[in-house]
């Protein structure tokens, strides 16, 4: 599915239009991914709707048959759960730049593979199946570095601590030899408190002297002859004996030797890993899509949504359909639903709605702002872009003809940075709807010719919807605050009048953000006004001076006079082709040589050229 | 400071022209000079950083009749401090200590093991795991547009033609964190424009960068094929000549094997 830059943005898709945030966006409310690797792939598939029937079905099949076993569904998440970012881990690997604790990781996911794959098995969803087949544990890569490593590796190559005992035989020995150094290093601080009569003389150890014994002021008076003074500290003083710098000495250059041995063992063992990046890169690619499906199931189950019912058919038909973001945002149960049916034959149509209004492929929605306009036509707009993702949608039923492209004109975005004033920006963006839209697209737009004078407005607003309706004849929902493009319906087939419905009580109104056949009652900003206790001298004022603007636009059947649309006829369009012909002095001013003018004759020409033009 | 003592003479000493010398080799970047346990920035870089990561600016040579601005932080604070230099736009360059300091003989040897931009992390540290990382590249051919996107951190790469009015709409798909662009493209009345409203992050790279041929020997080289079509693609489409110049980029910042990019997608 292609979506333009605009749309993307307005529809908040996986970023907020203001903020830019991902906080608020669709993909934020309806990520349910436990990894990092499912949540980036989540990000890609919802930026990328899906136009073939078959591979929609082939996701939706999946996320049922995971969706109606809980069980399944708790198993798989918890082990992707526990599962480090194998694409990156793996990566890191690749340029040699992994650390112990990366390979230690590394191995730590692979150990949780067989679990995961056991439960795939017997599936009956074809990618489900294909996951299972795809999932290669690579036992080698496990068995070499968990028998390489230690349990919990360090996070550097450096401080050796990496290699588990007994896996090479000559570094066992070197860690021998330093061990057997401290033990005689210990023994040694027993046989000095003996020999001295010290009994607080410890043998102590830092980086800058190495092994040092020492003795606190008040032994100072024991200290033997052939202590070597090193050091005098407030309470103590340290030395040192040339016994315990051989010792030392064996012991550091068998730590050193280690160490150095460890990171080459290491370094081969990174190396050998990278040999199997390629499998371990499909391995982290089947996870992160075990993931996005298994979360898509927890979606579907968790919010009452319903499977969407494909067709190539250009209709939506969306019963107690619900906005997925503000749904998520109200109490649970305050979002009023609606139903959004676009082009269903009345037959079909009459299944369940309360209306008998036709449900031809275009709606007009008209009312008051704030009352819900903008929130139900960017539902219909969001459902048939989770739907193609693959996704179960926020409805009871939903039947979805596949969009080829989604558009939606919504609001004034903030454009104004970029220089161009909103009402530019608003035609820039109709004009591409108008130019690249097919009878498969859907269209949603809000307030179209909002940015100008009213009379431009709702010519603009009027030519539009009459292209969109007769030429590309794609669905389309229109929310307008422009009542006289309630008449469209009386000339355009396809057409229906749709209104936000209110509830009026004495003290004011309640919005019932709920969408109902009809025009919206025209006079309703003057009935607000008397509402909301403006004067009544104003209100009745307002009132004939608005019965004045109508009579002078209406014609003797009380509708807005506007021309009718006439179709062009082929003949006209080719005679077009020649009307515009070029003007003469086009050829002549092609055919002057500037660089031989002289600047009086290049006057003069331009005088010549004028008096033609006259 | 092993070399702090050598710096006292009155001319620049020998760790300061190789400071020079690489920072000369990394235009562009902000250098990160490691000297014993400190990152050291020298100069306009110790300025901005003094500014961006809020360390303080004092001099090198305080005593002579020009001292050297300066300012440095702990090597172990290196990861806040580059994602803070990345957040703000700047790319870094880390020039490290590559021998022992105890084995070397005279200067320690230094140089660039890394360059850090907005595209090219990898670090796990430094990248939102939810969120992709793309380094993207555009190249105008003669009646496309070519675009090429990679992700270092898992190595997808992948590239596709466009047309100029299908630009805006691809990358605001992609969203890539840094996008390359010729100096001097072709079209640029058309290109400029679209780039520069949205706010990318954009390396400018020289013309001979984005050479069709040029790039195209990069890719062959590096994935070690003699032509492309194993890939589905055309030797000679503008996207193919964007991906080469991305390749070529991920080399220069990597300095280190990225042959975990085995694939270019169309």
């Amino acid at each position: 599915m292609i979506i333009d830059e605009a749309t993307r943005a307005s529809l908040e898709l996986t970023r907020t239009l203001r903020e830019g945030r991902r906080d608020g966006s669709l993909l934020d409310t309806i990520d349910e991914t436990v990894t990092s690797m499912g949540s980036r792939l989540f990000a890609e598939w919802l930026s990328n709707p899906l136009t073939d029937r078959a591979a929609i079905e082939e996701r939706l099949d999946a996320v049922e048959e995971l969706a109606r076993d809980a069980a399944l569904i708790r198993d798989l998440r918890d082990q992707l759960r526990q599962i480090h970012d194998l694409q990156r881990l793996t990566a890191r690997v690749a340029t040699l730049r992994a650390s112990p604790r990366d390979l230690g990781s590394l191995a730590q996911t692979l150990a949780l593979l067989p679990k995961a794959k056991a439960r795939l098995s017997g599936r009956r969803s074809a990618i489900l199946q294909q996951l299972e087949t795809d999932l290669d544990l690579c036992p080698e890569v496990r068995a070499d570095v968990e028998a390489a490593l230690v349990d919990e590796p360090p996070l550097l190559t450096t401080d050796g601590g990496m290699i588990r005992e007994g896996f090479h035989p000559p570094l066992d020995e070197l860690r021998e030899l330093a061990r057997g150094g401290k033990e005689w290093i210990a023994r040694y601080q027993a046989r000095e408190i003996e020999r001295t009569g010290i009994p607080s003389l410890k043998v102590g150890f830092n980086r800058v002297f190495g092994y040092y014994l020492e003795v606190t002021a008040a032994h100072m008076d024991k200290v033997p002859a052939d202590y070597i003074r090193k050091q005098t500290l407030k309470n103590q003083e340290r030395f040192i004996t040339p016994e315990l710098k051989e010792y030392e000495d064996k012991v550091l250059r068998a730590e050193d030797e280690a160490k150095l041995l460890e990171q080459d063992l290491f370094q081969a063992l990174r190396t050998r890993v990278a040999g199997h990046v390629t499998r371990l890169k499909n391995t982290a690619e089947v996870l992160a899509e075990l993931d996005v499906l298994t979360s898509l199931a927890v979606l579907a189950t968790g919010r009452g949504y319903c499977r969407p019912q494909l067709t190539d058919e250009p209709v939506l038909d969306v019963r107690e359909g619900r906005h997925p973001v503000l749904d998520r945002l109200k109490p649970s149960g305050d979002f009023v639903p609606n139903d959004v049916i676009l082009g269903v034959n009345d037959e079909e149509a009459a299944r369940g709605s309360d209306s008998a209004a036709s449900f031809g492929r275009m709606q007009i929605i008209t009312g008051p702002n704030m009352a819900g306009k903008s929130t139900y036509i960017r539902q219909a707009a969001l459902l048939a872009i989770m739907a193609q993702t693959g996704s179960f949608v926020p409805a009871s039923e939903a039947r979805i003809g596949i969009a080829d492209r989604v558009f939606a004109r919504v609001g004034a975005s903030d454009e104004l940075g970029k220089g161009q004033s909103t009402f530019m920006v608003e035609m820039t963006e109709t004009a591409r709807i108008l130019n690249s839209a097919s009878d498969r697209s859907l269209v949603i737009l809000d307030e179209i010719g909002r940015g100008t004078s009213t009379y431009d407005g709702i010519s603009l607003a009027w030519a539009v919807t009459e292209y969109l309706h007769d030429t590309i004849r794609c669905r389309t929902l229109f929310a307008t605050h422009y009542h006289e493009l309630t008449e469209l319906t009386s000339t355009l087939k396809h057409a229906s009048n749709w209104n936000v419905a209110v509830h009026e009580k004495d003290d004011g109104i309640i919005f019932l953000h709920r969408i109902v056949p009809g025009a919206a009652d025209k006079s309703y900003g003057i009935h607000v006004a008397r509402l909301a206790g403006v004067p009544r001298d104003v209100v009745q004022r307002a009132q004939v001076i608005l019965e004045q603007l109508e009579n002078d636009h209406v014609d003797d059947q009380g509708r807005t006079k506007i021309p009718a649309r006439k179709e062009r006829k082929s003949r006209e369009r080719q005679l077009s082709l020649f009307v515009a012909e070029e003007h003469p002095l086009i050829d002549e001013l092609r055919k002057m040589n500037l660089d031989e003018l002289t600047p009086l004759a290049a006057l003069q020409k331009l005088h010549s050229l004028r008096d033609q033009v006259k | 400071m092993s070399d702090s003592t050598a710096a006292e003479s009155s001319k620049l000493s020998p760790a300061m022209e190789r400071y020079l010398e690489v920072k000369a080799q990394n235009p562009g970047s902000i250098l990160l000079f490691r000297m014993g346990d400190f990152y050291e920035l020298f100069f306009e870089d110790a300025e901005i950083a003094a500014k961006v990561l809020g360390i303080t600016l004092t001099s090198r040579d305080k005593a002579s009749d020009n001292p050297i601005p300066m300012a440095g932080f702990p090597y172990h604070a290196l990861e806040n401090y580059l994602h803070k230099l990345i957040r703000s736009g700047y790319r870094a360059a880390i020039c490290e200590q590559v021998e022992d300091p105890k084995k070397a003989k005279g200067l320690v040897r230094r140089e660039v093991t890394q360059v850090v931009t907005p595209g090219t992390l990898t670090d796990e540290a430094l990248l939102d795991p939810r969120e992709h990382n793309w380094l993207a590249s555009v190249f105008a051919g003669r009646d496309s547009v070519g675009l090429a996107w990679l992700e270092l951190s898992s190595g997808r790469f992948f590239t596709t033609d466009v047309s100029f009015e299908q630009l805006p709409d691809e990358l605001a798909r992609i969203r890539p964190a840094e996008l390359l662009v010729s100096e001097n493209p072709a079209h640029a009345e058309q290109l400029w424009p679209v780039l520069q409203q949205r706010g990318m992050v954009l390396t400018k790279r020289p013309p001979w960068s984005f050479a069709p041929e040029h790039c195209l020997k990069m890719l062959l080289n590096h994935f070690q094929t003699r032509t492309l079509e194993g890939f589905d693609l055309t030797a000679d489409s503008a996207g193919v000549t964007a991906a080469g110049a991305l390749i070529e980029y991920a080399q220069e910042t990597q300095k280190s094997s990225i042959s975990h990019i085995e694939k270019l997608e169309p």
